[in-house]
């Protein structure tokens, strides 16, 4: 076939393009005889650069529509003529500023038209961010204080975050400014500068967001590594309707960056076709170079997996959980790996077990990681004492959780 | 029929059964006819979940077409005031629902997972519109009783999180839950009282079933429904279903689960956007792909149509014709933009303004699910 559409959709990225594994498009066939031509879940380049994705197609009419992670649609049509492969760019509406414009392309924050039709309203009270690195608790596991970290926070709602929390998380502490701000909207970059060996305990991250009325401890989901560079993680903070603070994160990965956005707005077959292009999946858990990346490839996977299916993907979940100690994710995946194999009796030593082993690794990263770790801890049932008792401490934490955020966020001195 | 139907047509399995549940009425809340609970959190009465829940019975009943799944059974249970019949589309049969209550709910519930164990290919459908109370992955469905007991007040409710949990490891092996809850409580009531509600089922013994929950996650009674209308989510549902969450892979219509939360999230989005922060939909911990509905004629598809610039609609008229040059709709000059539903296919745009007339930029216009927009540049 020699003919096609090279596809890209324009937005400005504030210099970080997607140039490979950016967002889903449809390209439909509008002659209803001619169904069969259409072409789905391509994945084409977003930035503003010149990379196109070619897509053979049948000479005919086509209408190209575009998925963006926010959920937002956009198409147009197009022509394949024979011989011809005409350049087809989408138009992404514009963010408010360049430095929105990750953030916009995932959902986070409005258009320019809408963010500055609300944005007198909706000033931000002062609030101040404050960088915990390297707390211990949930790094003890196996020790009597292994399920410190939940204690920890348990004890710290309802009271005054920084008094209780600081000296019970050994950590250095240190206040952060915004690299961007504007009156309704703050942008906070992070990234450890880590060198060292990612299989090792490597030292957590927590940003504390606070107001007077108010705190929210954010996971920082750091240190983030593609094509071996550590990228920066970025926290986006706002104000919500009901004038609390919000947070939202991007990670400008050029490879599954993409991927958060969708997977934080539950379209997880999206997700999965972005995070299956190019090999991104298979690099991400054969290179060992960037487990927080690998580890929401297995939410993905595990998100879009049929019951009783056996892949060659699921030996890079016991990977995860063995390879990486410090990160609950892995843990909570591999039992969920194992209660989508088989029913929970049959597995039910190697579910509990690698429960209790994420439990005692602490707070998982992800949201979605607290909210499996309930699920998980309440299928073992009312007469397993010890997974009762995990469950209530991890659920008394999870009230707290603002589960819109990829990233765990907690709530905390209401 | 069964003491919950509103419908039933045994058909040979595998089939689809339905539960619908509409909770409006809430005796115990404030504006309720009964002495206020001092659980109320400032929670009230709601005019449209009875309505949301009638009118996606009615679709269930009237326009669902699954050939591989036909519809089996409805369950409809509403509170409203004062009580009503529903009658039954197909066969105009008046069914006075029974009321809402947790009790009553927890025995449909067991009823309907009864039907729906009876083939694992069966497929179940839940629907829940009312008051709904959540922290963190935990969600209270609040039943018109709540309130009542003071020392318990979310007996009343259900503990969705562990009710389809429980229900995951049950047949069938697919199972899809819609979830419209009015968020206007301070969301803090499951922690105060240390509970979430009351599950009627019990974890199964099956492998992990496929099960997408949607549900509308909007804070506030004004995000939730318009007085007397449909709810957002709901209205947004029911365009998902009629045509907005369809494809044609095989050449007929047809609605996916994915399909279907790309069509809810973008109108859900359209209906209620505000705010420097986007709305955010939850995360659904499990979206695998199956088929839900078939249609049975084009699917509906919402258009936009504006000038550009947009300041220009004030002055436009526009007008809409099909390839072969008959008049579909028109709209005098007005200061927005155009929007209209139009089956899939075909259709010319145009706009007459003070300086001519003006065409479509793709004249003529391939309109298709999800939505399609037209602009016409002055």
């Amino acid at each position: 076939m020699n003919s096609g559409l090279q596809l890209r959709l324009s937005k400005y990225l504030f210099g970080a393009d997607v140039p490979r594994n950016g967002v889903i498009a449809n390209i439909y066939a509008l002659d209803p005889n001619q169904h069969a031509n259409s072409r789905r879940n391509v994945v084409i380049p977003v930035g503003s650069g010149s990379s196109f994705q070619g897509v053979a197609l049948e000479p005919g009419h086509y209408l190209v529509e575009v998925i963006m992670p926010s959920g937002d649609i956009i198409s147009q049509e197009a022509v394949a003529t024979e011989g011809q492969w005409p350049e087809i760019v989408l138009q992404a509406e514009h963010s408010a500023h360049e430095w929105h414009s990750w953030q916009n392309l995932l959902g986070n924050v409005q258009s320019s038209s809408g963010y500055y039709a609300s944005a007198e309203k909706h000033a931000l009270p002062d609030y101040k961010v404050v960088l915990i690195k390297n707390p211990r608790p949930e790094l003890r596991s196996g020790s009597s204080r292994s399920g410190d970290v939940w204690r920890v926070l348990a004890e710290t709602n309802n009271r005054n975050l920084l008094r209780w929390l600081l000296p019970l998380f050994l950590g250095h502490r240190q206040p952060t400014k915004p690299t961007q701000s504007d009156a309704g909207t703050q942008l906070h970059s992070f990234r450890m500068d880590y060198h060292g060996d990612l299989t090792e305990n490597i030292p957590r991250w927590y940003a504390v967001v606070s107001t007077s009325r108010t705190a929210r401890l954010v996971t920082i989901p750091t240190p983030w590594f593609s094509m071996d560079q550590e990228v920066a993680a970025e926290l986006l903070v706002t104000k919500n309707a009901d004038k609390s603070i919000g947070t939202s994160w991007v990670v400008q990965d050029p490879n599954i960056g993409t991927v958060l956005g969708y997977l934080a707005n539950g379209a997880l077959q999206v997700a999965l076709a972005v995070a299956n292009n190019d090999s991104a999946l298979d690099l991400l858990f054969e290179k060992y170079t960037n487990p927080l990346g690998a580890a929401a490839g297995g939410y993905v996977l595990l998100g879009t997996m049929k019951s009783g299916e056996r892949k060659n993907w699921h030996q890079w979940i016991g990977n995860l959980r063995r390879d990486f100690e410090w990160l609950p994710d892995g843990a909570i995946q591999y039992a969920w790996l194992k209660l989508k194999q088989a029913d929970l009796e049959k597995n039910r030593s190697e579910i509990r077990e690698a429960l209790f082993q994420a439990y005692d690794r602490g707070l998982p990263y992800y949201s979605l990681g607290l909210q499996w770790l309930i699920d998980g801890l309440s299928l073992l049932g009312d007469d397993d004492h010890e997974a009762r008792e995990r469950l209530k401490a991890v659920q008394r934490i999870s009230w707290c959780a603002d589960m819109s955020n990829l990233f765990t966020t907690l709530t905390l001195g209401r | 029929m069964d003491r919950y139907l509103v419908h039933q047509n045994r058909s040979a399995t595998p089939a689809t059964h339905a539960i619908v549940i509409g909770a409006g009425d809430y005796p115990y809340l404030l504006g309720g006819s009964k002495a206020l609970s001092a659980h109320n959190d400032g929670m009230g009465q709601l005019s449209s979940p009875p309505i949301s829940a009638r009118m996606f019975a009615t679709w269930l009943i009237d326009s669902y077409h699954n050939p591989s799944k036909p519809l089996d059974s409805v369950a409809l249970l509403l509170s409203e005031s004062p009580s009503e019949d529903f009658v039954n589309p197909k066969t105009g049969d008046r069914i006075r629902p029974e009321l809402a209550s947790y009790e009553h709910v927890a025995s449909a519930i067991q009823d309907w997972a009864g039907r729906g164990a009876e083939n694992p290919d069966n497929l179940l459908i839940f629907y829940f519109c009312g008051h709904g109370v959540s922290q963190g992955s935990d969600m209270s469905l609040l039943m018109s009783e709540y309130g009542d007991n003071q020392y318990a007040p979310l007996d009343q409710a259900l503990d969705f999180r562990t009710f389809r949990l429980a229900m995951s490891l049950n047949p069938p092996n697919q199972q899809i839950y819609f979830v419209d809850a009015c968020r206007a409580s301070s969301d803090t009531l499951i922690q105060s009282q240390r509970s979430v509600g009351r599950a009627p089922v019990q974890v199964g013994r099956q492998p992990s079933a496929e099960t997408p929950i949607y549900y509308a996650s909007l804070a506030g009674e004004d995000a939730f429904a318009k007085k007397e209308e449909v709810s957002f989510f709901t209205d947004a549902l029911l365009k998902g279903l009629n045509g907005m969450g369809s494809d044609n892979p095989e050449g007929d219509w047809r609605v996916t689960t994915t399909r279907l939360k790309e069509a809810i999230d973008y109108e859900v989005r359209r209906a209620v956007e505000g705010g420097l922060k986007r709305k955010q939909v939850p995360a659904t911990d499990a979206l695998t792909t199956f088929e839900i509905h078939h249609l049975q004629s084009d699917p509906q598809v919402p258009v936009i149509v504006t000038c550009r610039p947009d300041s220009e609609n004030a002055v436009a008229e526009f007008v809409c014709t099909t390839q072969l040059g008959v008049e579909q709709d028109r709209r005098p000059p007005k200061n927005d933009s155009w929007p209209i539903t139009l089956p899939a296919g075909s259709y010319y745009f145009r706009a007459t303004l003070p300086v001519g007339t003006r065409e479509a930029r793709d004249n003529p216009v391939g309109v298709r699910p999800v939505y399609r927009k037209v602009i016409i540049d002055v």
